[in-house]
Parts: C-alpha cells; sequence; structure tokens
C-alpha cells in the first residue's frame, strides 16, 4: 500500500475508496489462477494504474498487457485462458475489440478461448448493440469461444488525500455544448455511491442548472437507497464522515477557469501539464541524481516524469504557493539542510553522529526534492518573466478589474498581429466576454472578423460553439460580474503573496469567485450563499436520517477548530488546482472550523477549457500549454544558477 | 415466559407436576426407547377413509382426498384439507381414471392417471399444468404410482414413480419447474418381466431407482441395470415378499412378507437389523409399512398398529378403523377416519428431563424448580447446589425438552424451568444459552400458532428447523395465510427482504386478481397496506400481475407509485405510454434509461411522430444527438434542420466542407453551410461562408494551400513582393486596418526589408503604433531596426522596449521621463550587472521620490 499512501493523510480516508474500487477489479478479473492477457483502451492505462500497480494486477493472474489496436492475440499469447480488453464507451473502440477478437477466432483453436469486454465505467447500449452486429452477445458460448460483456464501475479516482476526480476528460464540452445529461447522471451516481464508504451526507447544497439536476438524482437515489431496507440499515449504521457537500456548476464561475493561475501547482498544470499527479519536463535540465542516473552514464531519452503528490513532503508545501513565494520557500529549505549538514561537521560524540545517520534518509530525500522543484521553479519562471506571459496576466487584471475595459482591445489585437496560437486569443475574449456579462456587438463583430481573417473561417465553428457554452456571448442586460466583484470582495485592496490572508493569493489579487461563494456559504449561510445570484438555481436537501444515534449526536455538536466539519465541494463541469488551493487555504487556516475535500468532474485549466469546446473545429490543433516540450529551447540551468531565484 | 405467576404457590407446585406427568403419560417403552403417540386434532369430517384414494404432505402439508374410482369415466371430485380436516379446496374432476395423487415439494398437487397423463394444481385447485409423461407410457398404461420424498442432511429431493401395466418403470422428478422441465427416466427391465412384482418402492440414493420383488428375489433397477440381491434371512421356506418400506434417507429398508415375516436392514441389503417373525395366523391382503426414524418403522395390519424397533423390540397399538401413515423426517403421521395423529420416538432431549428418575441436570434443574414453586425453597436450593457445575447443560436441557412438546402448558412448564437456572448463572451465563431461549421461546410461540386447528399445520419444531424459516414463511404464503405469515415475520426478526417484502409482495399479486373488488378498491387496498408496512415492493411487478390480469387502470394506478424508473420506465413502454415512460425515464436522469426507451419509440413510431417526442424534451433529444453524432451523421442533420436548429446544423455543413475527400461534396457542402446559416438568419456566418469560398479560389490561384488564411495570402504576397495582390486582397475581404497592418509588417520583417518597412511606416500614421513595428524587429532578433521605432511610440510603452533591445540606458531614461518608479526598479534588475545603470536608475528614482 504504500503507493497509495498519499491517500491517508487527510481527515477522510480516500484509501478506503481506493480500496474499494481494488476489491472491485478483484471481482471483475475473477478467478487468480487463470492466466490473463489484458489488452488496454491506452486512455485507461494510467487511471486505472492510480487503483492498481502491475504487481497487483500480477496477483490477479494477469501475466501480460498490451494495448489497442493489437492484432495476433491469441497466437501471441496462446497460453492464456482469458483475454479482457479495459475500454472506455467508444464506438471506435468497439470496432478495434471486434477486429482483434474475430481475428483470433478466425483461426482454428485447440483450445477455448475467452473474451471479455470490460467497459470502464460504464457500457453505452449503442457499444453493445455494435457487438451484437456481429453476434457477439454477452455471455456467448461456443465449443472454442466465450465471450463476455462486463463493466468496472471505476467512478472516482482519488488523486490526492483531498481530491477526487471522475476523470471525465469531456465533461465541459458534454455539459455545456452537447448539453448531455449523462455526466449529471455519472457524477450524481460517483457522488451517491460515496455514502457507502463515508455515511450519509445530512445536507446537499449547491447552485447552478447541472448542480441542482444533480441534487435531484441524489435525493432520488436517497430514496431507492431506502427502499432496500438491508442498505437502508447499513448506511443508518456508519457515522457520516462528511457533513455537507456543495454543488457548484461551473458556469456559475466560468472566469476562475479562465485566468492564469499562479499558485505553483497552477502553473505547473498551465505550463506543462498535469495528469494523473505527474508531470513531464525536459530531462537534461535536472540533476543527474534527480534524474536517478550515474554520472557519466548515456542520458536516457524523453522528457522525465516526475510525480506531484502530496506524498512528496515539499511539493505537498509548495503546491500551493503563490508562485512569488516558491523561491524563498526552496532558498531556506536548501540552507536548512545545510546547517543541518554543518552541524554534522561539528558532531563530536558517537551518539551525536548515530542521531544525524538516522536522519540522514529523510534529509537525502528532501534535498532530492529541493533539488526536483528548483528546477522546475526555474523552468517556470523563464516562463513567467518572458514580456508575452507578463503582458497577458497584465489584460487579465485589467478585466477582472475595470468595467467594460477596452484598453484590453490592443492587447488581444496585437496577439492575432502577431499569430500568437488562436486558443489563447480566444481565452482572451471569453474572458472578456464573461467578465463584462457578453460583449457589445461592434467589438463582438470587430473580434469575430480578425479571428477568421487571421485564423481561418473554420473558426466559424469555433465561434459558435464557444457561444453555444456560454463563454462568449452579446451583452446584454446589467452583468453580473462588476456587481458580485464588490460584494463578494474579489479584488482585495492589498496583497501579499507572501503571507497570504486571504483566498485571492492564489491569482495574486484575485479572490475566485467559485471558492468565495463557498466560504460566503461557511461564514454567512445558507441565506447569504443563496442570495448572491441566480436564486432560483440554488437549492438546499436535507437528507433526514434522524433515527441514526450516530447521526442524531453529530448534529448536536458545533463544529470547531480542534474538530471541524467536513465539506465536500464538487464541481460540475471541472475545477482548477488554484481553486483547490484556494480551498485547502481556507482549510488551514488557523482558526477554521472547515475542512474542505474537493470533488470534480476532471480537473481543468483556461487552455484545456478553450480547446476542449474547439475540438470540434476542423484543422484544429490544440497547442494549448504554454511550454509543451520541444516547443522552444528551454535553456540548461546549471547548478551555479540555482538559488538565485 | 418468565417469572412465577400470581396463584397461590401450592396449586403451582401440583399444576407443575400434573401437566408434566401428563407428557409422559402415554410413552411406551420400547426397549431402549419410547415411541410416543400423539393425537393433533380429533377429525369430524364424516369420511371414511377406506373409499378414497389419499395423499398426504410430509412437513404436516396438506392433505387430498379423492373417492375411490370403480369405473373410468366417473364425474367425481378431489377435495384438499389441511391436516385438521378444514376444506381449502375443490376441484371437480372429468377426466380420466387417476391412479394416485401425491404432493410435490413445493406443496403441488399431481395426479397420475391411467393414460399415462399426469396434472399438477396448487393447493387452491388451480390448474397448473398437464402433460403426458411418456409416450411409451400412454400405449403401455400405468399401473401403479407411489410419490417418494427423500430428505437428507441439506438435501430434500421428490417425486414419483410408476410402474406400468408391462411391469416397465419411471422416476419422474422436478415437476415444481414446470411443464418442459420436468425429467423422466427410465429404469432397466425387470429381469422376470413375465411374473408379477410382489411390492415394489423407489430408492433415493445417489441417484434415484427402484426396489422390486418377485417372490422371493429383489431387484434393484437403476437407470442402466437390474441387481439381483440375496437376502440372507433366517426364515428357510419360500417368502413372498409383500410390502417393502424404504426411510426418508434411503439407507434403510424393511421388507415382510405375507406370513408376518419381517426382514429389515441396509438398502445394500449386506446387513440386516431385525428379522422377526409376527407368525400371522392368516394371510394378510395388506400391509402399510413406513419408516420413523432410523430405529424403528411404524405396520398397520388389519386393525392393529405394531411399532418395530431394532432387534426383539416391538408394541402395538389398537386401530379403529382404517387408516394412512406417511414418513416425517422425525416420526410417522397417521390419519384415520377420526384423528390426525403423529407417532415418533421420545427424543433423548425429553428423555433428559421427563423421565422418572433420570439424574441428568436438566431433570434435577426441573426438579429443583417444582420444590421451589411448591415453597419447598430449600430443596429447590439443594437440587441447585448439587448441579451447580452443569448449571448450563440443566438449563439447555430443559430448553431441548420444551422444543419438543405439542402442549402450550407442558412448553412452558419447561422454560420456566430453564428461565430459573438462568437465574442462577447470573453475569456468567454464555449468550448462545441466551439465545437459544429467546429462540425457542419465539419458535415454540409460532408453531402454537400454526398449530391451532384453524391454521392445521401440526409441524413439530425439528421439521420446522429442517424447513428453515424462510421456507416456512414461503408455505405460509403458498397458503395464502399472509396476515399469520406477516406477524410471524415480525416476530421472528426475519430480515424484510425475506419477510416482511416477500409476504406483501405475494399478497399483493394475488390481490390484484381478486376481481370481487373495483380496480380503485384494489389499488387502494394496496398502497394502504404497503405504505403501512413501511417497505418498499415492487410496484412495478404488481403492476405487471395487474396487466397480466387485464386489469389496465389498476396497473397504471399501482405503477404511478413505483419509485424505481428501471421497474416503471420498461412496463409504461409495454402499456404504450410511450409519453410518460419518456418522462419518467428522463426525471431519472438515467441515460441507460433514457436510452432504452428511445430505441424502443424508434422502433415504435414513425418518424416524425418520433421527433415530435423528442421536441419537447430536450435532454432525451441531446441524448439522441450524441449518439447520432457517432453512428448517423446525415440522420442527425435532419434532426437539427426538424428542430430548427439551423446553426448546428449549418456548423456540420461547414465542418464536413473541410473533411470530405471529394471536391463536389466539399463544395456542396458549402453550399448546403451557407443555407443552414441563412435559414438562422446569421449574416455574419452567411457572408463569412461566402468569403471564405471566395478566398479558397484566390489562395489557391496564388499558388498557396488552400486552407491558408486571409493574413497568411496578405504575408505572402509581401514576401513574394506583390504588394498589389496584398491590397487587392485587403480591399476584396474587407480586412481589419490593423490585421492588414500587422501583416504587412510582419511579412516584410520575414523577408529582411527593412527599408520597405521603413517606407511603409511613414506612409501614414500606423493604426497600430510604431510599437508594433518595433515588436516584431525584436521578434525578428534585429534591435538596431526596433530602435528606429521606439522614439515614436508612446511615451508610456518605451522604456519596456528599451529594455527588451538591451539598452538600458535609455530605459531607465524613458522610465523617468514618464515617472514611472515600477519601470526603473525593473530596469535595474534587468541591468544588475551594469553598476553604472544600476547608479544611475538610483539616482533617479531619488529626484522622483524626492519632489
Amino acid at each position: 500500500m504504500a503507493a497509495a499512501g498519499h491517500l491517508s493523510g487527510g481527515r477522510l480516508n480516500l484509501t478506503l475508496l481506493r480500496e474499494a474500487a481494488r476489491d472491485e477489479l478483484k471481482a471483475v478479473l475473477g478467478d487468480e489462477r487463470q492466466k490473463k492477457v489484458i489488452v488496454w483502451d491506452e486512455s485507461l492505462i494510467k487511471p486505472v494504474g492510480l487503483i492498481a500497480e502491475v504487481p497487483f494486477l500480477k496477483q490477479l493472474g494477469v501475466y501480460k498487457m498490451v494495448r489497442l489496436p493489437v492484432s495476433n492475440l491469441t497466437e501471441a499469447y496462446p497460453e492464456a485462458n482469458e483475454y479482457l480488453f479495459f475500454t472506455k464507451a467508444k464506438v471506435s473502440m468497439v470496432e478495434q475489440i471486434v477486429q482483434s477478437i474475430r481475428e483470433s477466432t478466425a483461426r482454428k483453436q485447440q483450445t477455448a478461448k475467452k473474451f471479455t469486454v470490460v467497459f470502464v465505467p460504464y457500457a453505452t447500449q449503442h457499444c453493445i448493440d455494435k457487438f451484437e452486429e456481429y453476434k457477439m452477445t454477452n455471455g456467448l458460448k461456443l465449443p472454442t469461444f466465450e465471450f463476455a460483456i462486463t463493466e468496472y464501475r471505476l467512478e472516482t479516482l482519488p488523486l490526492d488525500s483531498d481530491v477526487i476526480s471522475l476523470d471525465l476528460s469531456t465533461a465541459f464540452t458534454d455539459l455545456y455544448l452537447q448539453s448531455d445529461p449523462t455526466v449529471v447522471h455519472q457524477a450524481a451516481r460517483a457522488i451517491g455511491k460515496l455514502q457507502a464508504v463515508f455515511g450519509l451526507y445530512p445536507k446537499i447544497v449547491g447552485k447552478g442548472k447541472y448542480a441542482k439536476d444533480v441534487g435531484t438524482i441524489l435525493s432520488r437515489m436517497h430514496t431507492e437507497m431506502m427502499a432496500n431496507p438491508g442498505f437502508a440499515q447499513s448506511l443508518k449504521e456508519l457515522t457520516p464522515q462528511i457533513d455537507m457537500v456543495v454543488l457548484l456548476d461551473r458556469t456559475v464561475d466560468l472566469l476562475t477557469p479562465l485566468c492564469t493561475q499562479l499558485t505553483y501547482e497552477g502553473l505547473i498544470d498551465e505550463l506543462y501539464g498535469i495528469t494523473y499527479g505527474a508531470s513531464k519536463f525536459p530531462r537534461e535540465t535536472f540533476s543527474e541524481d534527480v534524474q536517478n542516473v550515474r554520472k557519466g552514464d548515456p542520458p536516457t531519452p524523453g522528457p522525465l516524469t516526475v510525480p506531484l503528490t502530496s506524498e512528496e513532503e515539499v511539493f505537498g508545501k509548495l503546491r500551493d504557493f503563490n508562485f512569488r513565494k516558491v523561491g524563498k520557500y526552496l532558498s531556506s529549505e536548501a540552507k536548512k539542510i545545510k546547517e543541518i549538514y554543518d552541524e554534522r561537521k561539528k558532531a563530536e560524540t558517537v551518539s551525536d553522529l548515530k542521531q544525524f545517520v538516522q536522519k540522514l534518509p529523510h534529509i537525502q530525500a528532501t534535498k532530492l526534492s529541493l533539488s526536483r522543484h528548483t528546477t522546475i521553479a526555474e523552468l517556470i519562471k523563464n516562463t513567467t518573466d518572458r514580456d508575452d506571459f507578463l503582458g497577458m496576466l497584465h489584460a487579465e487584471q485589467c478585466l477582472r478589474e475595470e468595467d467594460n475595459s477596452d484598453k484590453v482591445l490592443d492587447y488581444t489585437e496585437k496577439c492575432m498581429g502577431m499569430g500568437e496560437p488562436v486558443s489563447k486569443i480566444l481565452r482572451l475574449m471569453c474572458m472578456q466576454s464573461v467578465a463584462n456579462g457578453g460583449l457589445k456587438p461592434r467589438l463582438m463583430e470587430q473580434y469575430k472578423r480578425e479571428i477568421l481573417q487571421s485564423y481561418g473561417y473554420q473558426h466559424l465553428i469555433s465561434l459558435c460553439n464557444l457561444e453555444k457554452a456560454g463563454l462568449l456571448r452579446l451583452q446584454e442586460g446589467k452583468p453580473t460580474f462588476p456587481l458580485l466583484r464588490r460584494q463578494l470582495r474579489l479584488i482585495p485592496e492589498q496583497i501579499d503573496e507572501l503571507n497570504p490572508k486571504d483566498i485571492s493569493y492564489v491569482f495574486s489579487g484575485y479572490a475566485p469567485l467559485s471558492v468565495r461563494l463557498v466560504e460566503t456559504l461557511e461564514q454567512s449561510g445558507y441565506q447569504a450563499f443563496e442570495e448572491c445570484f441566480a436564486r432560483d438555481l440554488t437549492f438546499q436537501i436535507t437528507q433526514d436520517n434522524s433515527s441514526s444515534p450516530a447521526q442524531a449526536q453529530r448534529k448536536k455538536r458545533l463544529p470547531t477548530s480542534d474538530r471541524p466539519q467536513v465539506v465536500l465541494v464538487f464541481f460540475l463541469g471541472g475545477c482548477t488546482y488554484a481553486e483547490i488551493s484556494a480551498l485547502r487555504f481556507l482549510s488551514e487556516k488557523e482558526d477554521a472550523v472547515t475542512e474542505y475535500i474537493v470533488g470534480t468532474t476532471h480537473i481543468i485549466n483556461g487552455q484545456a477549457m478553450v480547446d476542449s469546446v474547439l475540438s470540434e473545429t476542423p484543422l484544429f490543433v490544440p497547442t494549448h500549454l504554454w511550454n509543451s516540450l520541444g516547443d522552444e529551447p528551454v535553456p540548461k540551468v546549471t547548478a551555479s544558477d540555482r538559488g538565485s531565484l | 415466559d418468565s417469572g412465577p405467576d400470581k396463584d397461590t404457590t401450592v396449586d403451582m407446585a401440583e399444576r407443575a407436576a400434573d401437566i408434566q406427568a401428563s407428557a409422559t403419560a402415554d410413552w411406551n417403552p420400547l426397549g431402549e426407547i419410547y415411541v410416543k403417540r400423539y393425537s393433533n386434532y380429533e377429525l369430524d369430517w364424516g369420511i371414511n377413509l377406506a373409499d378414497y384414494l389419499v395423499a398426504m404432505s410430509p412437513f404436516a402439508g396438506p392433505l387430498a382426498l379423492m373417492p375411490k374410482q370403480r369405473q373410468t369415466s366417473m364425474k367425481s371430485e378431489i377435495t384438499i384439507y389441511t391436516l385438521a380436516g378444514k376444506k381449502i379446496s375443490t376441484i371437480t374432476w372429468e377426466g380420466g381414471r387417476v391412479i394416485e395423487l401425491g404432493w410435490t415439494l413445493s406443496e403441488n398437487l399431481v395426479c397420475v392417471l391411467e393414460d399415462g397423463s399426469m396434472i399438477i394444481y396448487d393447493i387452491f385447485g388451480q390448474f397448473l399444468y398437464s402433460r403426458i409423461i411418456q409416450r411409451e407410457i400412454q400405449t403401455s398404461r400405468v399401473q401403479e404410482c407411489k410419490f417418494f420424498s427423500y430428505t437428507d442432511k441439506d438435501k430434500v429431493f421428490g417425486g414419483f414413480a410408476v410402474m406400468t401395466c408391462n411391469t416397465e418403470f419411471y422416476i419422474i422428478v422436478d415437476i415444481d419447474k414446470g411443464k418442459d422441465e420436468v425429467r423422466i427416466k427410465k429404469l432397466a427391465a425387470l429381469p422376470d418381466a413375465s411374473s408379477k412384482p410382489g411390492c415394489w418402492a423407489p430408492l433415493c440414493k445417489e441417484s434415484t431407482s427402484v426396489i422390486v420383488t418377485v417372490e422371493d428375489r429383489v431387484y434393484l433397477l437403476s437407470h442402466l441395470d437390474a441387481t439381483l440381491y440375496e437376502i440372507n434371512c433366517g426364515k428357510k421356506s419360500a417368502t413372498c415378499w409383500m410390502e417393502v418400506a424404504v426411510s426418508l434417507n434411503g439407507k434403510a429398508v424393511a421388507l415382510i412378507d405375507r406370513e408376518g415375516y419381517m426382514w429389515a436392514g441396509t438398502t445394500d441389503f449386506k446387513s440386516s437389523d431385525t428379522e422377526f417373525d409376527l407368525q400371522l395366523k392368516q394371510k394378510v391382503a395388506r400391509v402399510q409399512m413406513q419408516w420413523g426414524e432410523m430405529d424403528y418403522f411404524v405396520l398397520v395390519i388389519d386393525r392393529i398398529m405394531f411399532v418395530k424397533g431394532l432387534g426383539k423390540h416391538w408394541c402395538k397399538y389398537p386401530m379403529n378403523g382404517p387408516c394412512c401413515l406417511l414418513a416425517e423426517v422425525d416420526g410417522v403421521r397417521i390419519l384415520t377416519n377420526t384423528a390426525c395423529e403423529f407417532i415418533h420416538r421420545v427424543s433423548t432431549k425429553s428423555l433428559n428431563v421427563l423421565r422418572i428418575g433420570v439424574m441428568e441436570p436438566g431433570a434435577l434443574l426441573n426438579d429443583a424448580y417444582k420444590e421451589y414453586e411448591g415453597d419447598e425453597s430449600h430443596k429447590a436450593d439443594e437440587f441447585v447446589r448439587f448441579i451447580k457445575d452443569k448449571l448450563s447443560i440443566a438449563v439447555s436441557q430443559c430448553i431441548e425438552a420444551a422444543g419438543e412438546e405439542f402442549v402450550p402448558k407442558v412448553q412452558k412448564s419447561l422454560l420456566k424451568s430453564a428461565n430459573f437456572g438462568k437465574g442462577f448463572l447470573g453475569s456468567e451465563i454464555q449468550p448462545d444459552l441466551v439465545n437459544a431461549f429467546v429462540e425457542t421461546c419465539r419458535e415454540l410461540r409460532v408453531l402454537n400458532s400454526v398449530r391451532l386447528s384453524k391454521i392445521g399445520i401440526p409441524i413439530t419444531l425439528r421439521q420446522y428447523r429442517r424447513l428453515s424459516s424462510g421456507v416456512f414463511v414461503d408455505r405460509l404464503i403458498y397458503h395464502g395465510l399472509y396476515h399469520l405469515a406477516l406477524e410471524i415475520c415480525e416476530f421472528l426478526k426475519i430480515p424484510p427482504s425475506e419477510g416482511t417484502v416477500k409476504v406483501l409482495r405475494n399478497w399483493a399479486l394475488k390481490k390484484v386478481q381478486d376481481k370481487s373488488m373495483s380496480d380503485a378498491e384494489v389499488a387502494q387496498k394496496i398502497k394502504k397496506k404497503l405504505k403501512d408496512a413501511n417497505v418498499v415492493v415492487s410496484y412495478g411487478e404488481i403492476a405487471r400481475a395487474a396487466m397480466d390480469a387485464k386489469r389496465l387502470t389498476l396497473a397504471a394506478d399501482l405503477l404511478r407509485n413505483e419509485i424505481f424508473a428501471q421497474d416503471q420506465v420498461p412496463l409504461l413502454l409495454e402499456m404504450d405510454s410511450d409519453s410518460t415512460a419518456l418522462e419518467k425515464a428522463v426525471e431519472s436522469g438515467d441515460p441507460k434509461l433514457i436510452h432504452q426507451v428511445l430505441r424502443q419509440l424508434k422502433l415504435k413510431l414513425t418518424t416524425e411522430r418520433y421527433y415530435q417526442m423528442l421536441h419537447f424534451r430536450p435532454v432525451a433529444a441531446a441524448l439522441y444527438c450524441k449518439v447520432l453524432k457517432e453512428t448517423d451523421q446525415e440522420q442527425l442533420l435532419r434532426l437539427y434542420r426538424q428542430e430548427s436548429l439551423f446553426v448546428e446544423s449549418g456548423c456540420m455543413y461547414f465542418a464536413q466542407s473541410f473533411t470530405a475527400r471529394d471536391t463536389d461534396i466539399r463544395k456542396q457542402r458549402l453550399f448546403d453551410a451557407q443555407k443552414e446559416f441563412r435559414d438562422a438568419q446569421d449574416i455574419f456566418a452567411t457572408k463569412a461562408i461566402e468569403e471564405h469560398a471566395k478566398l479558397t479560389t484566390e489562395v489557391v490561384k496564388l499558388g498557396l494551400k488552400e486552407t491558408a488564411t486571409l493574413s497568411e495570402a496578405v504575408i505572402w504576397c509581401v514576401k513574394n513582393r506583390q504588394p498589389r495582390q496584398a491590397e487587392q486582397l485587403r480591399k476584396d475581404f474587407k480586412m481589419t486596418d490593423h490585421q492588414y497592418w500587422w501583416a504587412m509588417i510582419r511579412g516584410l520583417c520575414d523577408i529582411g526589408d527593412y527599408a520597405e518597412l521603413d517606407r511603409f511606416s511613414k506612409q501614414k500614421k500606423p493604426p497600430i503604433g510604431f510599437e508594433a513595428f518595433a515588436e516584431v524587429c525584436i521578434t525578428h532578433d534585429n534591435y538596431r531596426e526596433a530602435a528606429k521605432y521606439i522614439p515614436k511610440a508612446a511615451f508610456e510603452n518605451r522604456y519596456h522596449l528599451y529594455l527588451r533591445i538591451q539598452d538600458y540606458s535609455k530605459a531607465a531614461d524613458a522610465a523617468f521621463q514618464t515617472r514611472n518608479i515600477g519601470g526603473l526598479d525593473e530596469v535595474a534588475i534587468k541591468a544588475a550587472r551594469t553598476p553604472e545603470i544600476v547608479d544611475l536608475v538610483r539616482q533617479m528614482k531619488a529626484k522622483l521620490e524626492g519632489r
């Protein structure tokens, strides 16, 4: 279980979720004495990998893993009894699987071969239909061929000790572009299912259309669960570990994800992208001990994958800092390490020395961490010092702080003129639209013309889709954002990124609206939360479980900083690392009475969000990260440069 | 069940002793053991069993009577009773000649006819199914038929065997599974086919076979072969076996011949436990014989009932008239014209406590309690002290003894003794013992209530435990004793899913069949009952039953209460409530369910109607669109148009105009897209597509790739020294000033034509400012050229541009002039390695701040 150590640190033990998912996987794989080959839909390797590491799969009888598309499967691995295809429910994947199975069965078989398709997390009817077109029905049994279709309901991935994700990478477009209710249902099911582990939620609060839909399904599920006496009983016996769920529809706050995040983790995501708690960096920039190669060895090709979870102590601290604080922290920590080493020289007695040796592994690990993050911080700084980056930040700041700011127009046009990536321009446009409650008709038309002329007419589709998703629109009525800005103090008068007093530090002077809403709920109660805006889309559900003594007991006591309440904030349509950091900041405040757990359909950032809306645009190739690897040569950081941050 | 009553103590003592004395009064010694004959019910039904075919069922189930038929085609009746003689139902019989009646394990009545057919009814006389057992039997006719049940450890199994007129044997099992699931096995032929068998009986072990006797010979007929067994018996003269009985577990067999000579032993006929000769004076015509437990069996010959133990022991009881016997797991049931009785071995559990003179702890505890009640507490104390170390055993023995009794008074008396003993154990009592006490009390309460003659199920505790409470509740449900079943479920604390829910579900399923009540009444009644019980029973299932009973209004009414959409929606579809089905599916939010409805509707409805259905349901429509997007784009376009979603269809056509392989199709798609946008009244998009078409032609003419943008085209023109072309493009496409200037500058810088750039900058005041010139030069790493334009840029932007071309002194100057302290700081940082500049900046800052 060492691999999942980082999940158990929080108030809510998320390893329980992982354990449940492992058990379910075990059930899916069945008899461990059967030799199995797993064929992966590539996109599932990492998420399932978070749940089950390779040795665990081996224990379950898996002796070989390959990825789709695959050919000559049975010929290549004739000794297996069972071939399992793990796939998402996509027709294109189904076709690949069908092809592979048909090819295998076309040959004469000596022994019976069993093929099982495992949909993760759900099968869809038309995927099953697709199999049936080829006469492959679930449960088919022929002398030399058996076929089965099943599901592995891996709905919630615990990403860290306080973050769970449904890993629905297309959730944003599914919800706001396609109005597809599947995501709503999947989210409701996943949130509902957590109750089997963490007990019934006494209260569910939410804002936004889809949040409301999820709320409706959750109360429906509650009725259904209570209808099952056995289940109801076991639920009642569970002490609720989560006191409240706050459901937030992404459309409640579209501005925040469009802003460039300025926390350490947020910036890594903006610049390099983080997937499943790891990121890739140019290998050669790291010192050899970080790269884990011996001096003089030939360099390993390809980028270096760095795991980014709270398991690593240094990162656990750094991740939520504003980037400006990162350098200071790293150098002060480096100094401390140095002091410890110096102490050794002073060590005179044997017991002094012994004490030092005992601390050594920890010190060395910390030293390695510091070196790794110093390099990453250097890499980030190279970008954040760039004029175009600073220009962008300045533009964003204008948009957030000023009403109907036209200053940004010049900047945006300059970017277009210089031929910067179209998604960057669109991100700014969207931000301008969201902040001002839409664009004035003339401005909108001008922007549109310029986009089409500079980036091609296919972006007519991009623009239509951005409008559909609500990211772009014509101004009508009074914009709400300027109002909220004052009401919720989104722009602080003073900003101290080094010793923050307020969540606004995560964007160097802008408190993310979404998190401020949650803060309002905590401090001023439901009514204040309701009245902020979108009143008719705000709701509150109490799940009565008064017959449970554990519950009644819990009800009585008010949360205190010693015994804080636990609140799950769930974002429908994605959340950013900056928002997670802001919520952590609230949990860690000195007098905090609430500990926040973050749930989300998936993790997003502005570029990823805009790019996803552009996925239907022909000829569009996402270039969404500032520093996608190999974009431009990254200057090598030498040892002497370190510490100059 | 606890605490002494308030009567006077003397009375109590007498009563306890009396009560218990009555319990042992009818014990009859049989060698080492005792047998007890107990009458459960007096019958006052005016039936002479001699005139009837009788079928009893094990575990105190129902019994069926049919007048013996003398002629083949006589009208007749089959009547089903409880063992207390209460009529349950009557079946009017007009069929052929019934050879035998019998019961299946699920208490269905089987009639086996001479013509080789079998007919199955439930206990209410409802016809379930009929079938020909086997074609061959039809011609050979059935001569005899015997039902059997096999009970051993945790296996229960039953069926019947037939012997045809040409002495062929068949085994029939799995009758409860339904008409087509019945399994029939023909056994090997009898070697002495010509001679008439004396007697026969089915034998269940690993497989079912038949024991057949022909005169003195004993055969075992299995599926494959016939085996002749030598019986090593004491009687030398030729024996002609006339009856055979096999124990329920198939391990023991007993044979008797016409002279009353008996042989009993194992079913492999290798060892015998008993050989005994009744030495009957005259040959008897009929003997009934049934095994009790493994160590005794019961015979009825003429008017006498013998109970035969092992070895030489036996005892007899008088019989007043005809009777029928049935083996139970713990004894033999006896049905006579006037009573329903049960004969069984007194179990050790009873002996331990109740046998006179026994010194078991249980007996002593029982005595102690009797003394205590009789106010002889010092004696009681003595007894208790005597068994002090074995008090737990004593209590347990008393509890067990109580369980064996039929008479509530005796049960109570023994339980009181147990409770008395429990008191001495105090807190050291084992939880198991407490459980056993509570459990036995509960079970006895339940058994007592079903043993009442109005219910008529005289089941023993051992039989009940063998059945398990679940199966027992099932039986009550089957008997329609819902109310009782419900009470028992609650009393025994059976989990609702196996208890209350099951009972209510069956009750409701039955209720919808009740045509004596109106739909509204039935619905009302069901809803009330389910609500009161506070359990959730699937309304969907009940509604389906109502639908099957052709009560559609009732079905619809009930279905409205279903909370599980997945149970509700499919039925709504079946009821043709399409619109409600879709509505409910959408409400549930479950995409799988919505898909399911959509699929059904698509098959069922015309396209037009189907689209109409989607029209008011955006969620369903969105789901359908998503499917179509992956599978059928043409259909999707049709749907978009139908729904007047012209922007969507426009975008789709437009996208296709890029991706289609065929040039003609591309053109067509472009045309289509334009039409859609026109319909959407989107003037901007309509024009944009027109421009796009025009631009494509233009860029291809220029020799660029089709996908080149306007900016790219202009830049290309500049780079290729075709300024007029660039100008033309700008005019034709109304390129914005800004973008045109940017394109010009970039083009010129790309080819390094800075002279031309300079001229261009002087043409007129650049709409994008001189900053742009500097900016582009910088990106082309030409700081010298950039420097030319910076002085022309707006004041506030200069320091920054100077910084970028690393002219720090000018940068400092520019920042100073605009009083930009932040700017100065920035300069100082960038120029950290040039002390003069740092110094300069410091002076400037001092000046600015000094003021």
